[in-house]
């Protein structure tokens, strides 16, 4: 008996030393310097209603920022994401890659801007701000450079004490390859789901980003010319034939194009030519159906975010802000957690038909307090990005409680 | 010979104290970890989180002009309601006013005329210029028309929709009679602060005050009233209460977090409940939310059943600067209402959180139980089994007590030998052998699984066809486990059991042992990774990770399925007579 509680003792004894050792290691992998104080937004506080959030400035560095700041508050582990995703700001098609095929679980980044030599103040400070975790399903990586990035930014990352992995390929097409084969790998499954993008055009496939920070489902690029070879590699991988979802009409992604797609599966083309009515369009979508069964088991495809009645939120972004996209697309961690909302796109200054029309469908009405349905909507940018008007504006569409005039 | 095997026990008896001492520390990790307080916030350039807007302000009037700017944007009101900040009592009767005359109200400060002249109110009667004083408030350069405590009855009949409810609060306790305010602005229902002054014909309430004649709603400290009231609905009178109760699995929430130092700041912020998301008033302290509002909270967290863009989004408007609730008060409230799977709702703690804490738990009391009752009555026992049992009890939770008293309420055999065994039919026979292997097994590869899980798995990118999965971490972390369990068992464990069970050396069992080690530990693998692959990359939708209870819930779970599936085949395989399950 007295052997038994001796030892007992020691392995409890034993236990608690191995848990204060796992834990010094565990702080070793975190970052040991404080970020510096920040100046906060004016705006982020003082231009806010009840149905919208103002987040971020006319400052993309900034916005990307203030975007990770509202989903991750980092005070405790709970709310502190798996990893950091640093994406040039000077490549869309790049930053579409990382957004569509990283952002997701089991990784769980937000994305922040580089330049291709630099690794910007606000990017440095809020990096030590959120201090990753670390992906325990990639060797504990904390930050991913993705693309056209130099390696003195990774050298300076590595040397704040982070883990990093990098990806890089000649051009964004092959990247796309290359980052389908990681995430691929990673899960275990080649999603059979896949957003193509003209990369021409990347512009159109913004709202593809949204949902697949949301998802996590395929994307690649194809040109007007053809389906690239890496493209053809993606499609080719997909165990049971693709489901391919083409944004943009013909004028976007020519019909040649789309046939060539076709031999690797079924496609759906999201059929309009501007980015807010592909928005708006890509919003209300939802393929669902067959994708793979065998009498045990059976998998149903599902793309698209099929939103069309009132309770829901949206992403207001942009592209015609003075930093154009840069300003619109780090918000697909908006997508990610919190509101999972799709991002409706904005251009010059007011509210397209487009999304007008489609933010009546989801209009909520009064109800008894405890059903009631509510819609909220994230604006992206300062005032010369989205207007305090055009704020207003949406905050009326997405109102529940109007008074009656 | 024996000798042989003997040299061995040491080696394996740290082995073992090792196995149980790495996976109990995981799991003093977990609550160690949940206890930790949140840090502060640093380095931000806002703070509004995902599921909650802050009206920051380090004075009355910058954070009651900020809701009255989100409350109207542009929209004009009719009417500007002002209260004496001190006479919160004013502001509060006039709450019922605001939906009807298309009101805000606002304390009188310093440049209070200002955000007045922004507002522009347009009505032109009862008042002739859109702005109503309450009780006698004086502000500078302004003017309007005065409105007396007694006369807000008549005026609100004179707007919108009768009343149709009363509602009782002490004029003393602003930290009672305030959570009435947001109500009032969203319902319109009455406020009194002398049962007298009840109308005839409404429904009579009171709150935070035992009242004859009234429904009284009443807790114990305004906190908990708060979280009462929220939750209350009135079976005879559905129109009246917010109803946030978990009854209701669809309804979006909003809530309006203040802190109850500062009365006339949480007063404007009912404001907010007139239009866009109406809610009730919670109080938090300035550092924490109070337990009883966070586990609320929690109950009301929101759920999706198909997909987390389904809803229902929740929100909280957070009231002052951080002086007022701190960054760190947010985080916890943000985090409480995130949207999560329906398998994960609960308070504080899901149901499966609950059902692998408990698992987890009688899983050391048996492993301890066992430990002592051997030292104690079975010092013939076996020494590689006397480490089979508690490391296989510790994994296995309900259930190694009892398959620990069906193997040794046996009698015993003593063996020409001198070896003590116990006298057992096949099956039972079965499961001592299965103990061993899966014993062992299972708690070589769960703690080879933790330790890799913790430094992180491989993930190996590449291009093969159909083998592409080679790289895939799980299946790494699953290959990485089956060999060093393999080996561990089969050089430390299973050998020597084997070399004093037929009397052989220690090397020359060696070769007989593997395939056997081989055999069972595939078993207890095809027991343990698919539904483990099952759990945790499709079942559970965060897959979890070793700072989880989850996960030992999930990884012993599937120590105790890998027992169920080696033990028929042990059963065969000592039916053959190739493996003994006596001892």
């Amino acid at each position: 008996m007295k052997k038994g509680l001796i030892s007992i003792l020691i392995v409890l004894v034993t236990a608690i030393l191995i848990f204060t050792g796992t834990n010094l290691i565990a702080k070793a992998y975190l970052a040991d310097q404080k970020p510096a104080d920040i100046a906060s937004l004016p705006s982020n506080s003082e231009l806010l209603t009840v149905n919208t959030t103002r987040i971020g400035s006319d400052d993309a560095f900034e916005t990307a920022v203030a975007v990770a700041q509202v989903i991750y508050p980092a005070t405790e582990e709970e709310n502190t994401p798996g990893a950091v995703i640093l994406v040039n700001i000077n490549n869309l098609p790049e930053l579409l890659v990382a957004a569509n095929r990283i952002q997701h679980f089991p990784v769980n980044a937000p994305l922040l801007y580089v330049e291709q030599s630099n690794l910007p103040q606000i990017t440095r400070n809020e990096l030590l701000r959120l201090n990753p975790e670390g992906v325990p399903a990639d060797g504990n990586v904390q930050v991913y450079l993705v693309g056209t990035i130099d390696a003195s930014v990774n050298d300076a990352v590595n040397q704040l004490g982070f883990k990093t992995r990098v990806f890089t390929a000649p051009d964004p097409i092959q990247l796309a390859e290359v980052v389908d084969n990681w995430t691929s790998t990673q899960h275990g499954d080649h999603p059979n789901e896949v957003a193509i993008a003209n990369i021409e055009h990347p512009e159109m496939a913004i709202p593809a980003a949204y949902w697949n920070a949301h998802m996590g489902q395929g994307f690649a690029y194809v040109t007007s010319e053809g389906v690239p070879e890496a493209t053809k590699e993606i499609l080719k991988r997909r165990a049971n034939g693709a489901w391919i979802y083409v944004f943009g009409d013909e004028s976007i992604v020519p019909e040649h194009v789309v046939r060539e797609l076709a031999q690797y599966g079924q496609v759906t083309r999201m059929p309009r030519n501007d980015p807010s009515a592909i928005s708006a369009y890509f919003s209300g979508f939802k393929d669902i159906g067959a994708d793979w069964g065998a009498w045990f088991w059976q998998k149903a495809r599902d793309f698209g975010w099929g939103i069309s009645e009132a309770g829901h939120n949206a992403v207001f972004v942009n592209l015609d802000g003075p930093t154009g996209w840069q300003n619109a697309v780090t918000a697909t961690t908006l997508s990610h957690m919190g509101k999972h909302a799709p991002v409706l796109i904005l251009d010059g200054d007011g509210v397209p038909d487009s999304v007008r029309n489609y933010l009546m469908v989801l209009k909520p009405y009064p109800t008894d307090a405890q059903q009631q349905l509510l819609n909220h909507g994230w604006i992206i940018g300062g005032e010369e990005t989205i207007s305090w008007q055009t704020q207003v504006e949406l905050d009326t569409l997405l109102e529940a409680y109007p008074f009656e005039e | 010979m024996q000798s042989n095997s003997k040299t061995l026990q040491p080696l394996a008896v740290v082995v073992a104290a090792l196995l149980a001492a790495i996976l109990i520390s995981g799991m003093i990790g977990v609550p160690y970890r949940s206890m930790q307080p949140p840090t502060k916030s640093e380095a931000r350039l806002h703070l509004n989180t995902k599921n909650s807007t802050r009206f920051a302000g380090s004075s009355l009037e910058e954070v009651s002009t900020r809701i009255s700017t989100a409350v109207y944007p542009d929209s004009q009101p009719e009417t500007v309601f002002l209260f004496d900040p001190q006479n919160w009592q004013a502001g509060l009767a006039a709450t019922p006013l605001l939906r009807p005359m298309k009101g805000v109200l606002l304390p009188v400060t310093e440049n209070v005329r200002e955000e007045v002249a922004r507002l522009n109110p347009t009505r032109n009667d009862f008042t002739n210029n859109g702005v109503v004083l309450l009780d006698g408030v004086q502000a500078d350069g302004l003017t309007g028309e005065n409105l007396m405590l007694d006369d807000i009855l008549g005026l609100r009949q004179r707007y919108g929709l009768a009343p149709q409810n009363v509602i009782l609060v002490d004029k003393d306790t602003p930290e009672t009679a305030l959570l009435a305010a947001p109500w009032a602005a969203y319902s319109g229902d009455l406020i009194i602060f002398d049962a007298a002054d009840a109308p005839a014909g409404l429904n009579r309430y009171s709150l935070g005050i035992q009242t004859d004649g009234f429904t009284s709603i009443t807790a114990k400290t305004p906190d908990a009233l708060a979280v009462t009231f929220a939750k209350y609905e009135d079976p005879q009178n559905t129109l009246f209460g917010w109803a946030f109760n978990a009854n209701t699995l669809a309804g979006y929430r909003a809530y309006i977090v203040a802190n109850p130092n500062n009365p006339a700041m949480a007063l404007t912020a009912a404001n907010l409940a007139i239009h866009g998301k109406p809610g009730p008033l919670m109080w938090s302290g300035t550092e924490k939310l109070p337990a009883g509002v966070n586990n609320y909270f929690w109950s009301q967290r929101a759920a999706f059943w198909v997909t987390p863009a389904e809803g229902p989004f929740h929100h909280f408007w957070i009231i002052g600067d951080e002086n007022q609730i701190s960054f760190k008060a947010q985080g916890q409230v943000d985090y409480a209402v995130e949207i999560g799977p329906y398998f994960g709702k609960g308070v504080g703690m899901s149901g499966i959180d609950l059902i692998a804490v408990f698992w987890v738990l009688m899983g050391m009391a048996s492993a301890i139980w066992i430990l002592l009752h051997q030292f104690k009555f079975l010092p013939k026992q076996n020494w590689v089994m006397s480490l089979a049992w508690p490391l296989l009890a510790l994994l296995i939770g309900p259930f190694g007590l009892l398959l620990y008293y069906l193997a040794y309420r046996r009698p015993i055999i003593r063996l020409p030998n001198g070896m003590i065994v116990w006298d057992r039919p096949l099956w039972l026979q079965g499961l001592a052998a299965t103990v061993s292997a899966v014993g062992f097994g299972a708690s070589i590869m769960i703690t080879s699984g933790y330790l890799t899980t913790f430094f992180g798995m491989p993930l190996i990118p590449n291009r093969l066809t159909g083998a592409f999965l080679l790289g895939t971490p799980m299946i790494l972390l699953m290959i990485i486990n089956f060999v060093v369990a393999v080996l561990v068992s089969w050089l430390v464990f299973q050998t020597p059991m084997m070399a004093m069970y037929t009397n052989k050396p220690y090397r020359e069992t060696l070769g007989k042992s593997l395939p056997m080690v081989l055999i069972s530990m595939t078993f207890a693998a095809i027991g343990m990774n698919p539904l483990m692959w099952y759990l945790m990359m499709s079942k559970i939708p965060m897959m979890p990770t070793e700072e989880s209870i989850l996960w030992f819930g999930v990884m012993f779970f599937t120590a105790f399925t890998a027992l169920l599936v080696a033990w028929p085949l042990n059963y065969v395989l000592i039916r053959k007579q190739n493996k003994s399950g006596l001892m």
